[in-house]
C-alpha cells in the first residue's frame, strides 16, 4: 500500500484551512483572528499549488498573506482602543446566522454532490501537484501577451481600478 | 482519491465560516477579514474548476467543448485576488473614517439607515 | 353635378361666412378701432335697443364701456344715441361691421337660391332639365365621410335630402336671409354687430345640419349646435345690468342658461332614445330604421319613441319643458324671431316629421297619443296665458308655444305628415313677420311693454299693416295662409273623432285670435279708431317719438306678408294639396280641404272671428270686460294665475332648490364622511402598516446581510423541492 502522498496533503491542508477559518471567526480577540487569517491565506495558498495553480498560490501569499494582513492589523492597531477585552465580540443575532449558514452549508453540499454533473467528470480523480508541468507560462500568456489570445487588456483594467482604489484610499482616509 | 468535489466541499464550508463571520461579528475588521475568507473561498473553487478542466481534456463538466488552455478559472482568481486587494484598502480606509468621526467600529451601533 | 349633389354647399356658405367674418372682418374692426378713452362707469346696460324698462330716459353711451371686443362702433355711435335717443337707437354702422353683415346675407341668400335650385330639381319629375327623373319619390343620401368604424358598426356622416328635408331648408335659409337682412337695421350701431352675424350664421348652419342629417348622429350634432348657437344668441346682451324686480322682461344671463338647460333635460330622454333605437337596430339611419324597428318589440320602440318625443317637448317648448322660451325673448329681436320661426322650435317638430313613418306605422299608438295630447294640451295652456301677459314678445312666445302644439297635435292626429308641417310651413313665415314687426315697434319706441304702446299704427303703417296679414293669419281666416293650416289640423281631429284634441284646439283657435287681436289692438289702436284697429286719436301711452322704421327692417316684413298672403291665395288654387303631394314623396294624399265650406271649417272660422270680435269689442270699445275679470273676487285668481303664467316657473324653482339641491346635498354628506371616510382610512392604514413594517428596515447592515442570504437559502430550498432533488 503506497500512501498518497498529495492526498495526505489535501487533508491535512483541508483541516487546517478551515480549522482556522473557524478560529477566525470565533476568536474573542481580534488580534488573534487576524494571526488565524494569515494561517487560512498560507492554507490556501497550499491548495492551489495542489491544484497547479503555482502562480495563484505565490500571489497569494503575497498580496493576502503580506499585504493585506498587514493592512488588516493597522487598522486593528489604529481603532484598538475601541474595543473592552473582548475585540472581537459576536452580535445578537449569531444564532440565526449560524442557522442560515448551516442550512446554506448543507444546500450547497447537497447541490454540489447531487448535481447531474457530479456523477460524472467531476468524480474523476484529479492529479494532484502533478509535477509533469505547472501553468505559470500559459497563465503568464495568457495575461500579458499582445500577440495571442490573452487578458491583456482586462488586466490594465484592473490596474486602474487598483488606481482608483489608492487614490480613493487616500480620499477617505485622510484628514478633513 | 482526491476528486474536484472535495473541493468544492472544501470550498462551500470555508464559504460559509465566512459568511457566518460576516453576518455574526459586532468589529468591522472581523467583518472584513469574513469577507476575505468567502473571497478566497471562491477562488480554490474557481481554481479547482480550472484544474478539473484541463485534466478532462478540454470537455467542459456538460459536455461542452472548451479550450482548456485559457485557464478561465485561474484567471478568475487573478483578478477575484486584485479586486479583494483594492476592496481592502478601500474598506479598512472606510473603517478607519468611520472610527475617527463616531470612535467606533461596532456595526451595532453604525444604523443611519435605521427607519 | 346636379344642385342636390351640392347641397352640402347650403350649410357651407354659411360657415364659410361665419369663418370669414370671425377672422376677417371682425379681427380688421377690432385691430383699427380706436382705443376707447377712460369710460365713466355705466350706470344703465339696460338701455339698448328696447331691452330694458326705463329705455326711453337712458342716459347716451352707456354701451361704451360694455364689450371691449365689440367697442369698435362706439365711440360715434354714443353720440348719435345720445342725440335722437334709444328711438333711434342705433345711429349708423362703421365700415367693417357693415361688411360682415354683407357677407352674412349675401352667404345666405347664396343658401336660398341653392334651396330653390334643389327644389326645382325635385320637381323636375320627368328629368327634362336636371335629367334626374322622380328624385321627389326617393330622396337621395349624400355621404359625406366616415368617422369611425367599431366592428361591424358603421359611424357616418350623411346628409339625406329629401322632399321634408327641402322644405325645411327653403323655411330655413328663406327666413334666416330676412333675418339677416332685417338685423342690418335693428341691430344698427350695436357694439357687438358682427359677433351678432357669427352668431347668427352659426345658428343657421346649425339647424341646416340639422334638418339634413340622414341619421341621428348628424341630427344630434346639429341638435345641439342650434341649443349652443341659441344660448349665445339669447345672451346676446350679457351685459346688460338685470331689469328691476317685477319686471316682465327677461335678464339674458340667466336667460340663456334656462334655454340651455332645459333643453337639455329633453335631450336626455332624446338620448336615451337614441341609443334604445341604435341598441336594437344597430343603425342610426332613418330609412333604415323605418324597416328595421318593425322586428323590434313593440313595447321598447314604443317607449324609444316616447323617449325621443322628449327631445322634441325640449326644442319645441312644449309642457312642462316650455319655460325657456318666453325668457329666450331676451335675446335681440330678430333672434326671436328666427328661434321662434325657422330654427330652434321648429326642429322637434321636424325631428317627429322625420320619424313620422315609425310613429304612425311601427310604434305603438301610445307614442302619438303623447305627442297628440302634450300638443294640444299645450296648445291650450300656452294660449291661456298668452292672455294676460303685457309684453309684447312674452305673448308672441306664447303663442309659439301654442301653435308649435298645433304641429304635435296635427302630427298626432293626421294620417300623414303633411298637415303638421304644413303648419310649420305657414307659422314659420307669419310668426317670423310678427317677431319682426314686433322687433320694428320695439326698435321705434324702445320699450316692448305694451301697456306703453297704443295708436301705433299711425306713426308706422308698413310695421301695422303686415303685422295685421299675420295677426289675421295665426287666427285662422281665411284667405290668411293660417287658415289653410290651422284648419286641417282641427277638422282632422274631428273627422278622426279625436273629440279631446279637437274640442282643446278649437278653443285654443278661438283664444288665439282673442289674444292677438288684444296684441293688435294695445300696439296699433286704440278707441276711436276704425274698429279700434287702426291709430286712433292721442292712443299712444308712451314717451317716446315712435316714427316708421328703416326700410332695411320693413322690406323683409313686406316680402313676409306677401308670403303670408301668397301662400294663402295659393290655397284657392289647391297649394295646400300640391304641398301634400310634394311630402308624400310625388304621391297624392288626402289632405283635408278646408274651404269645402262644409260646416266644420265654419266652426273653426267662426271661433276665430268670435274671438276677434270679442277683442275688438273689449280692447277697441272699451267693453271692461278685462277690468272686471281681472277684478272679480272670483276670477281674480284664476287671472293671476295666468299672468303669473301658472306660477312654474316658482315651481321649478322650489324643486330645485327643495328636491335638487336637497339631494345634492345628502351626496355632499355621503361624499364628505363615506366617501372621503374610505379615501382617508385607506390612507390611514396603509400609513399604520408602514409604521408596523418600517420597524424591519433597523439600518444594521447585517440584518439586512442576513436577510439576503436567508432569502438564498429559501429560494435554494425550493428550487430543490421544485426539481424533485430532494424527494429523490
Amino acid at each position: 500500500m503506497t500512501i498518497d502522498v498529495p492526498a495526505v496533503a489535501f487533508w491535512v491542508i483541508a483541516i487546517i484551512l478551515v480549522g482556522s477559518a473557524l478560529a477566525v471567526v470565533v476568536m474573542p480577540k481580534i488580534v488573534h483572528a487576524a494571526l488565524f487569517l494569515v494561517a487560512v491565506f498560507g492554507a490556501a495558498a497550499g491548495i492551489y499549488v495542489l491544484l497547479n495553480a503555482e502562480f495563484i498560490a505565490i500571489v497569494q501569499v503575497l498580496i493576502y498573506a503580506g499585504a493585506v494582513t498587514i493592512l488588516i492589523l493597522f487598522a486593528i492597531m489604529l481603532t484598538q482602543n475601541s474595543m473592552s477585552r473582548v475585540s472581537n465580540p459576536f452580535s445578537g443575532q449569531w444564532w440565526l446566522a449560524g442557522l442560515i449558514c448551516v442550512l446554506l452549508a448543507a444546500g450547497i453540499i447537497f447541490a454540489v454532490n447531487s448535481s447531474p454533473m457530479a456523477a460524472g467528470a467531476a468524480s474523476d480523480a484529479l492529479p494532484l501537484a502533478n509535477a509533469a508541468g505547472g501553468t505559470v507560462v500559459k497563465l503568464g500568456q495568457l495575461l500579458y501577451s499582445p500577440f495571442a489570445y490573452s487578458y491583456v487588456l482586462p488586466f490594465e483594467i484592473a490596474s486602474v481600478v487598483l488606481l482608483v482604489a489608492i487614490v480613493g484610499a487616500i480620499m477617505i482616509g485622510r484628514e478633513e | 482519491m482526491i476528486t474536484l468535489n472535495h473541493f468544492l466541499v472544501l470550498g462551500a464550508v470555508l464559504f460559509v465560516i465566512g459568511l457566518f463571520g460576516a453576518l455574526s461579528k459586532r468589529n468591522a475588521v472581523a467583518i472584513l477579514m469574513s469577507i476575505e475568507i468567502m473571497l478566497n473561498a471562491v477562488n480554490v473553487t474557481l481554481v479547482a474548476f480550472a484544474s478539473a478542466i484541463l485534466n478532462h481534456g478540454g470537455k467542459a463538466l456538460n459536455g461542452a467543448t472548451v479550450d482548456s488552455s485559457r485557464l478561465t478559472g485561474q484567471i478568475f482568481a487573478v483578478f477575484i485576488i486584485t479586486v479583494a486587494a483594492a476592496e481592502a484598502s478601500v474598506a479598512l480606509a472606510m473603517i478607519i473614517a468611520i472610527y475617527r468621526r463616531r470612535n467606533t467600529i461596532d456595526v451595532g451601533e453604525i444604523n443611519l439607515m435605521r427607519w | 353635378m346636379t344642385p342636390v349633389d351640392l347641397v352640402w354647399l347650403v350649410p357651407a356658405l354659411p360657415l364659410a361666412a361665419m369663418l370669414i367674418i370671425f377672422f376677417g372682418t371682425r379681427m380688421v374692426e377690432i385691430a383699427v378701432q380706436p382705443r376707447p378713452a377712460a369710460v365713466p362707469a355705466p350706470t344703465d346696460h339696460g338701455g339698448h335697443g328696447g331691452h330694458g324698462p326705463a329705455d326711453a330716459a337712458t342716459t347716451p353711451d352707456t354701451e361704451a364701456g360694455h364689450d371691449a371686443t365689440d367697442q369698435t362702433a362706439h365711440t360715434t355711435h354714443g353720440a348719435a344715441a345720445a342725440g335722437g335717443g334709444h328711438g333711434e337707437h342705433g345711429g349708423h354702422t362703421p365700415f367693417w361691421p357693415m361688411l360682415s353683415s354683407i357677407i352674412g346675407v349675401s352667404a345666405l341668400l347664396l343658401s336660398f337660391a341653392l334651396s330653390l335650385l334643389i327644389l326645382w330639381q325635385f320637381l323636375d319629375v320627368n328629368g327634362d332639365v336636371f335629367h334626374t327623373k322622380n328624385l321627389i319619390a326617393t330622396g337621395k343620401d349624400i355621404h359625406l365621410y366616415n368617422w369611425f368604424t367599431i366592428g361591424s358598426l358603421n359611424y357616418s356622416i350623411d346628409f339625406r335630402v329629401d322632399t321634408l328635408t327641402v322644405v325645411m331648408l327653403l323655411v330655413v335659409t328663406g327666413v334666416s336671409t330676412l333675418v339677416h337682412l332685417y338685423s342690418i337695421g335693428y341691430m344698427a350701431g350695436d357694439p357687438g354687430y358682427s359677433r351678432f352675424y357669427i352668431e347668427l350664421a352659426l345658428f343657421t348652419v346649425a339647424m341646416l345640419i340639422l334638418v339634413l342629417g340622414a341619421n341621428f348622429l348628424v341630427l344630434f350634432i346639429g341638435w345641439e349646435l342650434v341649443g349652443l348657437s341659441s344660448y349665445l344668441l339669447v345672451g346676446f346682451w350679457f351685459y346688460h345690468n338685470p331689469p328691476p324686480p317685477g319686471s316682465e322682461v327677461p335678464y339674458p344671463p340667466p336667460a340663456q342658461l334656462k334655454a340651455f338647460v332645459t333643453t337639455r333635460l329633453g335631450d336626455f330622454g332624446f338620448l336615451i332614445g337614441i341609443l334604445i333605437l341604435f341598441t336594437a337596430t344597430g343603425t342610426f339611419n332613418f330609412i333604415e330604421l323605418n324597416t328595421k324597428t318593425q322586428a323590434m318589440d313593440k313595447g321598447l320602440l314604443t317607449l324609444a319613441m316616447i323617449l325621443v318625443f322628449c327631445g322634441a317637448v325640449g326644442k319645441s317648448a312644449q309642457f312642462p319643458l316650455h319655460v325657456w322660451l318666453p325668457d329666450a325673448m331676451a335675446g335681440p329681436t330678430p333672434v326671436s324671431a328666427l328661434i321662434h320661426a325657422a330654427t330652434m322650435v321648429a326642429a322637434g317638430v321636424y325631428l317627429v316629421a322625420r320619424l313620422f313613418p315609425i310613429y304612425e306605422g311601427v310604434a305603438g299608438p301610445q307614442a302619438l297619443a303623447v305627442v297628440g295630447y302634450t300638443g294640444a294640451f299645450t296648445a291650450l295652456f300656452a294660449a291661456t296665458i298668452a292672455l294676460t301677459q303685457n309684453d309684447i314678445k312674452g305673448v308672441l312666445a306664447y303663442s309659439t308655444i301654442s301653435q308649435l302644439g298645433y304641429m304635435f297635435a296635427g302630427l298626432a292626429v293626421a294620417d300623414t305628415n303633411t298637415v303638421g308641417m304644413y303648419h310649420l310651413f305657414t307659422h314659420a313665415f307669419f310668426k317670423a313677420l310678427l317677431f319682426l314687426g314686433s322687433g320694428s315697434v320695439i326698435h321705434a319706441i324702445g320699450a316692448q311693454d305694451m301697456r306703453k304702446m297704443g295708436g301705433l299704427a299711425r306713426f308706422m303703417p308698413w310695421t301695422a299693416g303686415t303685422i295685421l296679414v299675420a295677426t289675421l293669419a295665426i287666427s285662422g281666416i281665411p284667405p290668411f295662409s293660417g287658415f289653410w293650416s290651422k284648419d286641417p289640423i282641427i277638422t282632422t281631429a274631428l273627422e278622426k273623432g279625436n273629440y279631446i284634441i279637437y274640442g282643446l284646439t278649437l278653443f285654443t283657435a278661438f283664444l288665439t285670435a282673442f289674444y292677438m287681436f288684444r296684441l293688435f289692438i294695445l300696439t296699433f289702436g286704440g278707441q276711436g279708431s276704425f274698429l279700434g284697429l287702426w291709430g286712433g286719436h292721442d292712443q299712444y301711452r308712451g314717451d317716446a317719438h315712435p316714427r316708421e322704421s328703416p326700410r332695411v327692417m320693413t322690406f323683409p316684413l313686406v316680402v313676409l306678408a306677401l308670403a303670408t298672403i301668397l301662400i294663402g291665395l295659393a290655397g284657392f288654387a289647391g297649394f295646400n294639396q300640391g304641398f301634400a303631394w310634394f311630402l308624400n314623396h310625388g304621391v297624392n294624399v288626402d289632405f283635408p280641404v278646408a274651404p269645402a265650406l262644409d260646416a266644420n271649417t265654419f266652426i273653426g272660422v267662426g271661433a276665430g272671428v268670435l274671438g276677434i270680435l270679442l277683442a275688438i269689442a273689449v280692447y277697441g270699445y272699451g267693453l271692461r270686460l278685462n277690468v272686471a275679470l281681472a277684478s272679480s273676487a272670483v276670477t281674480r285668481p284664476i287671472y293671476r294665475l295666468l299672468y303669473r303664467r301658472y306660477f312654474l316657473d316658482e315651481l321649478y324653482l322650489w324643486l330645485i332648490r327643495v328636491v335638487v339641491l336637497g339631494l345634492s346635498n345628502l351626496c355632499a354628506l355621503f361624499d364628505a364622511y363615506v366617501i372621503d371616510g374610505i379615501v382617508n382610512g385607506s390612507a390611514r392604514a396603509v400609513r399604520g402598516l408602514g409604521n408596523i413594517t418600517r420597524r424591519s428596515e433597523t439600518g444594521i447592515l447585517q440584518n439586512y446581510g442576513a436577510a439576503i442570504f436567508g432569502g438564498a437559502m429559501i429560494i435554494l430550498i425550493l428550487v430543490f423541492v421544485a426539481t424533485g432533488a430532494i424527494g429523490r
